[in-house]
């Protein structure tokens, strides 16, 4: 299993980078993670989403539809795009620690 | 909006079916089948007239042997647990929606056996074995027509002259195919053939039938009114009304009628022809991209108006977003309500974009998802300039 190297920790992922493990996830993991996708630095609303996604997860196991991600935030999808420029899913999911969401959007 | 996303329903409409929604609306929605009054009876007509035409475009031996539903789900649920008992064996394959899928996995826990015969990896399914799977208790034998996922055409006129012999029913989910694809549901030997209004018929969401054979003894699952035999408590069981209960979507219908008149009036060998020409346009150039994976037979002699990819580097949500904020493309992404076919073509769970275009689509909108596809595998960083 692919891993990476963070902070002297070892933390698994699948092969498209997705963490495998949900709690092995921080802000630091994530800005660390935004750097790698030449994102810069992330703002506060780059976090509410990352924070909307993970605790819908942690009640769901599963990410949220697009619809609800953008009503719980108040973003548009335009907005969240231009926030994660590589999608709701290699781009949100995947900094916020989610695994790669699956199924229906 | 370039619209690819007509598997799941056309968009848009013939002018002809806004105008009949819209006239019926003002000026004929009384509640068909329940009055004497003009109102009552001009809906009635409507209702009647749609019914004809559609038991005409499916060479049906009745127009009363059309059922009219809220959608082909309702319809196959209609004749799965109005047709089924426990013992019954279904046969069925690894291509289904989950609106067959799902009721016989609830009739699987009240003791139906259901045998699913596993088709290849482009979707296709040998007929004979699916004749292999039958049993002597086999009652019926459940198909779609093409598949959603991946466009796939299934061997319906095989396996219907065998199941006849073998004296089982055959049921087809036409949901793909209806107003694509010539059905004859004589012809063809479908006992039950479940259609969407909204697809290929080009009506309203919220319709869709049922067409029953004479040799499909239903009972109805849903008990109510039906504007008949109101004296009497016990359901009626009379094509089409016992199977009708409560006030049907009659302005939806007006729009399914003024469709299908459409369909009749183009022809569907003509709707087939465009479909197929715009198809081979987008499998030929579609085939050109650089780290995209086709899905399906890839050959429209084989399939409908619908094709399956996922493009590297990509999750297919994300290609999905892409191409609607970006390009302006509405395409489907994910398990299309199919995930057995999926995992038939090996593309569970994450899923596929679908690409699905339709009688308007031209080829100037091919080019453009075709445009946008290539910049997305080519420029997947974001690093050049987006399409205009």
């Amino acid at each position: 299993m692919p891993v990476l190297l963070f902070q002297g920790k070892t933390i698994e992922t699948d092969e498209d980078g997705f963490i495998q493990d949900f709690d092995a996830w921080s802000e630091d993991l994530a800005q660390y993670l935004a750097d790698r996708a030449d994102m810069g630095r992330l703002t506060p609303d780059h976090l509410k989403v990352l924070y909307y996604l993970r605790e819908y997860y942690r009640q769901h196991e599963l990410a949220p539809p697009i619809r609800v991600l953008c009503k719980e935030t108040s973003f548009t999808l335009k907005y969240i795009y231009q926030l994660f420029l590589a999608g709701p899913a290699r781009g949100a999911c995947k900094l916020a620690g989610l695994p790669k969401p699956t199924g229906c959007a | 909006m370039y619209y690819f996303d007509n598997a799941a329903t056309t968009f848009p409409k013939p002018e002809s079916v806004y105008r009949a929604m819209d006239q019926f609306f003002r000026t004929s929605a009384g509640n068909p089948g329940r009055g004497t009054h003009r109102l009552a009876l001009a809906a009635g007509e409507v209702i009647d007239e749609t019914r004809q035409l559609l038991a005409r475009l499916f060479h049906a031996p009745d127009p009363v042997r059309v059922i009219f539903t809220a959608s082909t789900t309702d319809a196959l649920n209609l004749a799965l647990h109005g047709l089924l008992k426990p013992g019954d064996h279904v046969v069925t394959s690894s291509m289904e929606h989950n609106a067959v899928v799902r009721p016989l996995c609830a009739l699987e826990e009240q003791g139906v056996m259901v045998t699913c015969v596993p088709c290849a990896a482009d979707g296709s399914l040998n007929p004979e074995e699916v004749l292999a799977a039958m049993r002597p208790e086999t009652r019926l034998v459940v198909i779609i027509h093409a598949s959603n996922v991946t466009g796939t055409i299934l061997p319906i006129e095989a396996i219907g002259a065998q199941v006849r012999q073998r004296d089982a029913l055959l049921l087809v989910d036409a949901a793909q195919t209806a107003g694509v694809l010539p059905i004859d549901v004589q012809a063809m030997n479908i006992d039950l053939l479940a259609f969407p209004g909204h697809k290929g018929l080009f009506g309203a969401p919220g319709t869709g039938g049922l067409v029953v054979g004479e040799r499909a003894h239903l009972h109805p699952i849903r008990q109510g009114g039906t504007g008949t035999h109101s004296e009497q408590e016990k359901q009626p069981t009379e094509l089409p009304e016992g199977f009708e209960t409560g006030t049907l979507n009659s302005v939806g219908i007006a729009g399914l009628g003024a469709g299908v008149r459409f369909v009749l009036e183009q022809g569907v060998e003509q709707i087939h022809a465009h479909e197929s020409a715009v198809m081979r346009r987008l499998l030929d150039g579609l085939s050109t991209i650089p780290g995209l994976t086709i899905y399906g037979p890839a050959d429209i002699e084989r399939q409908v108006g619908v094709v399956s990819v996922c493009l590297a580097n990509w999750e297919p949500m994300d290609v999905g977003v892409a191409l609607d904020q970006d390009y302006d493309i509405a395409v489907r992404t994910g398990l299309h309500c199919a995930p057995a076919a999926h995992r038939t073509i090996g593309t569970f769970p994450t899923g596929t974009v679908r690409l699905s275009p339709g009688y308007f689509t031209t080829f100037e909108d091919v080019e453009r998802v075709i445009t946008a596809l290539d910049y997305l595998a080519l420029h997947w960083q974001r690093g050049l300039p987006k399409l205009n």
